[in-house]
């Protein structure tokens, strides 16, 4: 079969790929302010919008109520625990699971679902299905009879590069060597949309790191919107910036947090024996008080001035701001929101 | 793309693997192969279409696989998020294999037939005239077959969302009608229905209800002759069943596979209607059958009626509930304890429970009109009677008063169709008969006071049959001569207008012992004949009580299918006086022959067993023993001119004559 030569010099984007570079994280969320949403349509144009979806397996919901709009061109996470409805929720994104109320637009489409539509999508289960026996290279031939985009040449170069033969079976592969193919095979596509389940799961931190610069690369050299499930937040932590937490079947919150985080802080501070650190643990604006002897820990939101004026007058040895992760962003955001993230988390 | 490339691109992508392809074009080539080897030996007992249980077996076969291979994947969770999330319709990918999976089948079985056909064409003239009729039919026949297996299986990938209820929702639906009407309403109405032989609507039901029946019928499995399976054509009702099979799982798999939902892959069914309808007819099926059984092995129903079908009736409603119990584990999810989940479905409950116990009592309602049954006289067509033990051997007598007997009684009702006076005296008789026995079993004939049973099947000018079974005392008996003096019945029973009809007959007289061929010109087989007529038309029933035959004249001819035998009574005093004329010796019996030993062997009731034989050579035991002795080919009468059944002899016998040795085989008197 002819392979199709590569569009808008994306083979190229893939050799570069290798190199790292900044995620522009530009996805956007409803559920918690309106804010969210003015910064990501800076970014791009609305393409996929998921209005009051709602999924149930008998007497469970799975998917409860979940309004979610994805921007163009930006790379979303979502996280929860198991069972939380990430898995679900991408399922009914790509068809393959019929929603039970709610409404879902690609490109504003009525019928996301309808052929035409969905070669714009590709979606990478966990546990991907190939055939029996098949290599990279049937797969990629099966792909191009469905993705009329599908660069098989790129393929070729991927697989080369990351070590990964064309011609042997993918049952022999090992779970992150297949891990690696299929989204080999996911970008290759050249779908305008890709939804992942637990995308990093099983690649070694080099393979991890690869991946992930693909996926940047992909994303500036065409419009590339991506959907990521996963629980584990560190996987996410640096390609995306956007994520959308599910919990219960439900959005907790959604939204780009680095930016969001903008008014909670992180010190750290040394205290001589005889203070008295009560006042500082009870303040409303401490969002966090970690005690170690006396090390101590605070995450504050809002005006950190009074903060730092009341853990002044206990006399500090020493007082220093440090940057805050993701996780503690989250923690942040998330306890700010009234829920507990440990058990959202954990 | 146009739309047809787009779904041939998907009916080529179902062949990945090829596996379906292996196994069709691989069975139905091995099938050629050998059919063509069996034909070059055989052409007259061996089918390669209609009449071709291998084929019949193949069809049925490659239709269950082909559908569960190519359906495999509804449920598998993997490859149902691969398909359903590519861009393709799910109508695409499920009628692709659809047609994927048929091409498969019909291309090759036309191939294999068509060649088989032409193969027999060039070894047998007498198959050319029927080849290509021949070859249609069954391809046509053998595809229907397949579809039929074939929509099955893909109704039951598509309505169940697990391997395991799948291949157990199969094997059911083949199973099911017939478990249905055999183990349940036959049982009640053979519990129920006093009067109870057979009833053709259950039996029809039984073949249209039963996929394997139905296709055997449909190929012509119950044929054994090469002429009847070269013009065979499959009967309406036959037809139209199959049609119902093949279309009405369609439609269902059609609408099931709109309705399926993914996420139910794993669980029992993949659609609740599903599993509602399972439920209730398993757990219907569950109760009416272990009601019926309960009825049965109790024995219950023979004391009092009433209380065993109550009996039966609680039986099978508590076991309904039990199998609704269990069934509700089965496809049990969520959290709902099992308490909560069976009573989610009360009003359906309650229904599976009441049909269940219902079933027999509604055999029970109508035992006493089915039992006093008799048709009106202008609406029936034909009477066929058959009494157990009246015209027949002892051995045929005590098969015909087995329960439920098929063959001996089928054979008598077939041959004593009367349509004419035998007819009228019939139904009289009969009516006289239902008023006194209508309400006594047939079964219980000894512990009613009665002889035998009689069955009698009405043939109505509708078409339909009505079959009903009454025992006989010896007053019934009696009476009987009323119908076997018609001369219709005698004529039936002693064949002389059918001799008549044979142009080319041959005659043998035969004592029993030997045969002596008789050379008569046309006109002393013509004055047989008439002087045999006669004597017949002279007889009574009556006549039967007092005499044994002295022998038989043998006819055979070359007519088709033709091999007759003329009883010759000594009260035929025509037809003796004529064999004496011809130089048969019609008084020559074992006694006249020299019997050289006599073997005597005591055997149990009903001849189950045989013990304590005796073997007999001194010249005073043999004389009182061949005094004894009737040869069991003259036991033609066992109710009217019993014998001693508890004592079989194995005579040997030297005929002078020939200087052989002949052994006959006999009852004591």
């Amino acid at each position: 079969m002819p392979r199709k030569a590569s569009r808008n010099g994306s083979g190229l984007a893939f050799k570069q790929g290798f190199m790292a570079d900044e995620a522009e994280p530009a996805a956007m969320g409803r559920t918690h302010g309106e804010g969210y949403k003015r910064r990501a349509c800076r970014k791009g144009r609305l393409m996929i919008k998921i209005n009051d979806l709602t999924k149930y397996f008998d007497d469970v919901c799975a998917v409860n109520h979940v309004s979610l709009e994805i921007g163009d061109g930006t790379m979303l996470g979502l996280l929860g625990t198991n069972g939380a409805g990430k898995t679900t929720l991408l399922r009914v994104l790509s068809g393959v699971l019929e929603a039970d109320g709610g409404e879902i637009r690609l490109d504003g489409e009525e019928a996301p679902f309808s052929p035409s539509c969905k070669e714009k999508l590709f979606y990478l289960p966990d546990d991907p299905y190939y055939f029996p026996n098949a290599s990279i290279r049937v797969m990629a031939d099966f792909f191009g009879k469905q993705y009329p985009d599908m660069d098989a040449e790129s393929v070729s170069y991927m697989a080369e590069s990351l070590n990964l033969d064309m011609l042997q079976p993918i049952r022999t592969f090992s779970k992150g060597m297949r891990r690696q193919a299929f989204l080999i095979l996911a970008l290759c596509s050249r779908t305008k949309y890709l939804f992942c389940d637990e995308v990093f799961d099983g690649l070694d931190p080099i393979a991890t790191e690869i991946m992930k610069n693909l996926f940047r690369q992909e994303m500036k050299a065409r419009e590339f919107t991506i959907v990521v499930a996963s629980h584990k937040l560190g996987e996410l932590e640096d390609v995306c910036g956007n994520i959308a937490i599910l919990h219960k079947g439900g959005v907790v919150t959604a939204g780009d947090f680095r930016a969001q985080a903008g008014n909670v802080r992180k010190f750290q501070c040394v205290f001589p024996l005889k203070a008295e650190l009560d006042g500082i643990r009870r303040h409303p604006q401490i969002v966090r008080f970690h005690e170690d002897a006396r090390f101590i820990t605070l995450v504050t939101r809002g005006d950190a001035d009074e903060i730092l004026a009341l853990v002044n007058g206990q006399n500090p040895v020493f007082v220093g701001e440090v940057p805050l992760n993701l996780e503690e962003m989250f923690i942040a955001e998330m306890e700010g929101a009234g829920y507990d993230i440990r058990k959202v988390l954990s | 793309m146009t739309s047809e490339k787009y779904f041939l691109k998907w009916v080529k992508e179902a062949g990945r693997g090829h596996v379906v392809a292996f196994l069709s074009w691989g069975v139905l080539a091995g099938y050629a192969l050998m059919t063509m080897a069996r034909l070059g030996l055989d052409t007259e007992s061996c089918f390669f279409g209609i009449g071709s249980q291998e084929l019949l077996w193949i069809c049925a076969g490659l239709g269950a696989a082909i559908s569960f291979l190519e359906y495999f994947y509804l449920l598998q969770p993997k490859k149902l998020d691969f398909y359903h999330s590519l861009p393709v319709r799910k109508n695409t990918i499920f009628w692709g294999r659809y047609v994927h999976g048929l091409l498969h089948f019909i291309i090759p079985l036309v191939l294999v037939v068509t060649a088989c056909g032409l193969f027999e064409a060039n070894l047998d003239v007498d198959f050319l005239p029927y080849s290509s009729s021949y070859t249609g039919h069954g391809i046509l026949a053998f595809t229907a077959v397949f579809l039929v297996f074939y929509h099955i299986g893909i109704f039951f990938l598509s309505i169940c969302g697990n391997i395991l209820p799948a291949i157990l929702g199969y094997a059911l639906c083949l199973g099911y009608g017939h478990i249905l009407v055999e183990n349940v309403f036959v049982t009640w109405a053979e519990t129920n229905f006093h009067a109870y032989y057979k009833i053709p609507l259950l039996e029809k039901l039984d073949i249209v209800l039963s996929p394997l029946f139905l296709a055997g019928h449909l190929t012509g499995q119950n044929l054994f002759d090469k002429q009847e399976v070269l013009e065979y054509v499959p009967s309406a009702l036959h037809v139209m069943a199959v049609a119902a099979w093949i279309f009405l799982p369609l439609l269902l798999f059609s609408m099931a596979r709109e309705k399926r939902r993914t996420e139910r892959v794993g669980r029992m069914f993949a659609l609740p209607l599903a599993e509602r309808v399972a439920m209730v007819l398993l757990s219907f099926l569950s109760g009416a059958w272990g009601g019926s059984l309960f009825v049965e092995l109790s024995g219950l129903s023979k004391t009092c009626p009433v209380a065993g079908c109550v009996a039966g009736a609680l039986v099978g409603a508590m076991l309904a509930l039990a199998a609704h119990v269990l069934l509700e584990w089965c496809v049990g999810s969520g959290k709902k304890k099992l308490s909560a989940r069976i009573l989610r479905r009360k009003w359906q409950l309650a229904l599976e429970c009441a049909a269940a116990a219902l079933t027999g009592m509604f055999f029970l309602a109508g035992a006493s009109s089915f039992d006093s049954f008799v048709p009106e006289w202008d609406e029936v067509e034909e009477i066929g009677v058959s009494i157990a033990g009246l015209d027949m051997d002892y051995e045929g007598y005590m098969r015909a008063l087995e329960k439920g007997e098929q063959y001996e009684t089928k054979r008598q009702l077939d041959k004593y169709a009367l349509t004419a006076e035998g007819k009228d005296a019939a139904f009289a008789w009969i009516t006289s008969l239902v008023s006194e026995n209508g309400m006594t079993k047939a079964d219980s004939v000894e512990g009613a006071g009665g002889v035998s049973k009689v069955t009698v099947r009405y043939r109505m000018k509708n078409g339909s049959e009505f079959y009903r079974q009454y025992p006989i005392g010896e007053g019934d008996l009696q009476s009987f001569a009323s119908v076997y003096d018609t001369d219709e019945y005698k004529d039936i029973a002693y064949l002389a207008g059918q001799i008549r009809r044979v142009s080319d007959a041959r005659f043998q007289w035969s004592d029993g012992v030997t045969d002596t061929v008789l050379k008569l010109t046309d006109e002393e087989k013509d004055a047989l004949l008439d002087a045999y007529g006669a004597d017949v038309e002279d007889m009574g029933m009556e006549n039967l009580r007092q005499h044994l035959p002295l022998g038989f004249v043998e006819v055979t001819s070359e007519a088709p299918y033709f091999s007759n035998r003329m009883v010759v009574y000594p009260f035929f005093t025509r037809t003796c006086g004529l064999l004496g004329e011809y130089g048969v010796e019609t008084e020559k019996g074992l006694a006249d022959y020299s019997v050289r030993a006599i073997s005597v062997t005591d055997v149990s009731e009903k001849g189950m067993a045989r013990t304590n034989s005796k073997h007999y050579e001194e010249p005073d035991e043999l004389e009182a023993w061949t005094r004894e002795a009737v040869l069991k080919e003259f036991d033609l009468q066992p109710l009217l001119f019993p014998l001693d059944y508890s004592r079989e002899m194995k005579i040997e016998v030297r005929d002078e004559a020939t200087n052989s040795t002949v052994y006959v085989d006999g009852y004591a008197r």
